[in-house]
């Protein structure tokens, strides 16, 4: 959840190192014996014995309890005056945007010298047909993706590398944060040279290749299925904390390996199979905070199984077992489910210790009763929702709904009520924003972020000028009018616009937000 | 993968413990101490999320306790590790949740930056002369008084819009001068 936002840690980091430095050098001069006595003063000061902090514990204990009786008993919904709990290091997603530098994209292994001193680079060819790498020796974020066309060269080409040294190059980049490796020709024995990437934060594998099947490579469609012996091999040499896997089948007892890990944020993406035993495995993984689960076609799949030709495709995996079984694990703040078919029963066993929840591409949200789940969840601050979809107006190329009455959008009055379900500091909201659901985010006082998209059809953003603390906005996938941003540049602390794959319409939106927040980012 | 808890558990136990010592025995020493690192530690606490009022607080209460224990009579590395170690802890008990891992990429920027620190605020100094009177005045008025967007924009007779461009232009300026600068000393940018 993960800050964050939008912007690297380190980026943040150094920005504030130079602020400090202004300060420094803008503030007037105190003098060291100042310093010294108002230090002095307090050092004599008594500290708190162990036994004053057994009462302080207990009158903290107290007020707790006074403040869960007061979120449990009090009419729900934004109070400007009442603390909110700010934190300004809290990273809503970590798995977030890729990167926030420039990225360098690289086809091919001759033209590695473009990326010399590059934060973050893009291969569309093996890590292991480089010669050298050091190139990459500053790189933080390393995406290897390697297209079909490429793949068929490197069969024509006569090899896949050496079993347990696709990945030997790794070992040279000691700066490495941020690791994507896809398509790529792989066998677990590879994976031994990611333990020496000490800095290794997130780690992305998809849709990788069993290297011995070179037509299944050329056809790409053979991938290396996520097993138990696969993914102990991962946890025995990774130092990710956050662990993405997808484009594969996840097997029976894959996941419960993650049990003895400390593997604090999991993504499943796209697997092509799995099922419910092995989806309640994640239960097990007792350090996890976050957990995304994408495009799950079986999870969407609400049939006990589905057999074509006699071959299982998929079954529904996600279950109000292993939706309870989450409520136990002792860290989870962070569920991010996407493109999922839910249901009554699904959202009334959500797990209510959660600080963030994204559902803004799921359906089947209608008539479950969600506003007041939203209300059993008190430390809810993030929250993903979809929105009504205007058919006339919102031309969304990918509306989050799907065939079937139960997997439609929601109305007006249905989203409107989620909105007002609690007090928010991120909204993700998906759909068109209708002039009453405006009004009602722009009741959320506390609102820090706010991504919008589409917003086509969509009402002007005027209503953020109330919002006092909107930080970010940040708008995806929509074509807009001059006229729908404008108001972004009369928020009064907005420091950063986001306008991912946007088409702004008759002007840039950096002339029309000169005057607004210092940040505009076009991505 | 043992690396993040063991971390975490590492600074839990680094914890300082509230024993209560009199006031520094070796005040010459306890003001070297302070000289030498309040700037960095006022920074690293800048760098860890504190805003300029906090990192005030918390580096007065940084020293308080490093007065309390002694640390003054350490040798200068085990003052600053321990100055760094309670820096962390107060700004992390002041809030809700942490993560380890945020803050351990965040030292290493702190890390990285202190090792030109006082060549960047000579930079500094000299980039400021080299603004525009009324950049020069923005940046004195919001880093320097804390002044609010309003008042500034009141000060200098222009919208809040066009302060908040100001600044951003300015405090722009500042960064890549003060890069140059450090880059033609041959230095890391």
């Amino acid at each position: 959840m993960s800050r964050p936002s939008f912007e690297s840690v380190e980026a943040r980091a150094e920005d504030r190192h130079f602020d400090a430095v202004i300060e420094a050098v803008c503030r007037p001069h105190v003098p060291v014996s100042e310093i010294l006595d108002r230090v002095a003063d307090r050092v004599d000061e008594p500290a708190q014995a162990p036994s004053s902090r057994w009462l302080v514990a207990a009158a903290m204990l107290l007020g707790v309890g006074v403040a869960v009786g007061i979120a449990v008993y009090a009419p729900r919904g934004p109070d400007v005056d009442s603390a909110s709990p700010q934190d300004p290091e809290i990273e809503w997603n970590t798995f977030g945007p890729p990167t926030p530098y420039d990225e360098v994209l690289i086809d091919e292994p001759a033209a590695i010298d473009q990326a010399v001193g590059a934060k973050a680079v893009r291969l569309r060819f093996p890590l292991y047909e480089l010669t050298s790498v050091t190139a990459l020796a500053q790189t933080r974020f390393l995406s290897v993706a390697v297209p079909r066309e490429e793949l068929e060269k490197c069969v024509q080409r006569g090899g896949w590398g050496k079993s347990g040294t696709r990945l030997q190059w790794l070992s040279s980049l000691p700066a490495l944060e941020v690791l994507e490796i896809e398509s790529m020709p792989m066998a677990p024995a590879d994976l031994a040279a990611l333990g020496s990437l000490e800095k290794l934060s997130r780690l992305r594998l998809t849709s990788l290749i069993p290297p011995e099947d070179p037509d299944g490579l050329r056809l790409r469609r053979v991938v290396v299925p996520m097993d138990a012996a696969f993914v102990a091999e991962l946890s025995k040499h990774s130092a990710a904390g956050a662990l993405e896997l997808g484009g594969a089948p996840i097997q029976r007892g894959a996941l419960a390996v993650l049990a003895a890990s400390s593997v604090r944020a999991l993504a499943l993406d796209a697997p092509t199979r799995i099922d419910s035993d092995a989806l309640q495995e994640i239960v097990g993984v007792r350090t996890l905070e976050q957990l995304r689960l994408s495009q799950l076609h079986s999870v969407a799949i609400r049939a006990p199984s589905i057999r074509i030709d006699g071959r299982e495709l998929g079954v529904r995996a996600l279950t109000p077992e292993f939706l309870r079984g989450l409520a136990e694990l002792p860290a989870l703040q962070g569920l991010h489910l996407e493109h999922c078919a839910l249901d009554p029963t699904l959202v009334s066993a959500m797990p209510r210790q959660l600080v963030a929840l994204d559902v803004a591409t799921c359906s089947g949200l209608v008539g479950t009763g969600f506003d007041r789940v939203l209300a059993e969840m008190p430390r809810l601050r993030s929250l993903g929702l979809p929105l009504p979809i205007d058919s006339f107006g919102g031309l969304d190329a990918n509306p989050p709904t799907a065939t079937g009455d139960e997997l439609s959008a929601p109305t007006v009055d249905e989203a409107r009520a989620w909105i007002l379900a609690g007090s928010w500091e991120r909204l993700r909201v998906r759909g068109t924003l209708a002039r009453a659901l405006a009004n009602a985010l722009s009741a959320q006082a506390h609102l820090r972020e706010l991504e919008i998209s589409p917003l086509f059809g969509s009402v002007p953003l005027d209503f953020v000028e109330a919002l006092p603390r909107l930080r970010v906005v940040a708008l995806s996938n929509v074509s807009f009018e001059p006229d729908v941003v404008a108001p972004l540049a009369r928020v009064p602390n907005l420091m950063e616009v986001q306008l991912r794959n946007c088409q702004p319409i008759h002007a840039d939106p950096r002339d029309i937000l000169s005057d607004g927040p210092p940040t505009v980012w076009l991505r | 993968m043992e690396t993040i808890l063991s971390e975490d558990r590492k600074r839990t136990e680094a914890w300082p413990a509230t024993r209560v010592k009199p006031a520094p025995a070796q005040p010459h020493r306890a003001e070297a101490m302070i000289r030498r690192h309040w700037p960095a530690i006022r920074r690293f606490a800048r760098v860890l999320g504190a805003d300029a009022a906090t990192a005030d607080d918390l580096a007065q209460d940084v020293f308080v306790v490093a007065l309390r224990k002694g640390v003054e009579d350490l040798g200068d590395d085990a003052a600053l590790a321990f100055l760094r170690t309670t820096t962390r802890n107060l700004l992390r008990n002041q809030r809700r949740r942490h993560r380890p891992v945020l803050m351990e990429r965040m030292e290493r920027v702190w890390e990285t930056r202190e090792r030109t620190a006082d060549l960047r605020e000579a930079a500094l100094r000299s980039c400021m002369e080299q603004l525009a009177p009324r950049s020069q005045q923005a940046i004195r008025l919001a880093y320097g008084e804390r002044r609010s967007r309003d008042s500034i924009a009141a000060t200098l007779g222009i919208r809040q819009g066009g302060v908040k461009s100001l600044m951003r232009r300015a405090r722009a300026v500042l960064k890549e001068c003060v890069e140059r600068s450090l880059a033609s000393q041959g230095g890391p940018s």
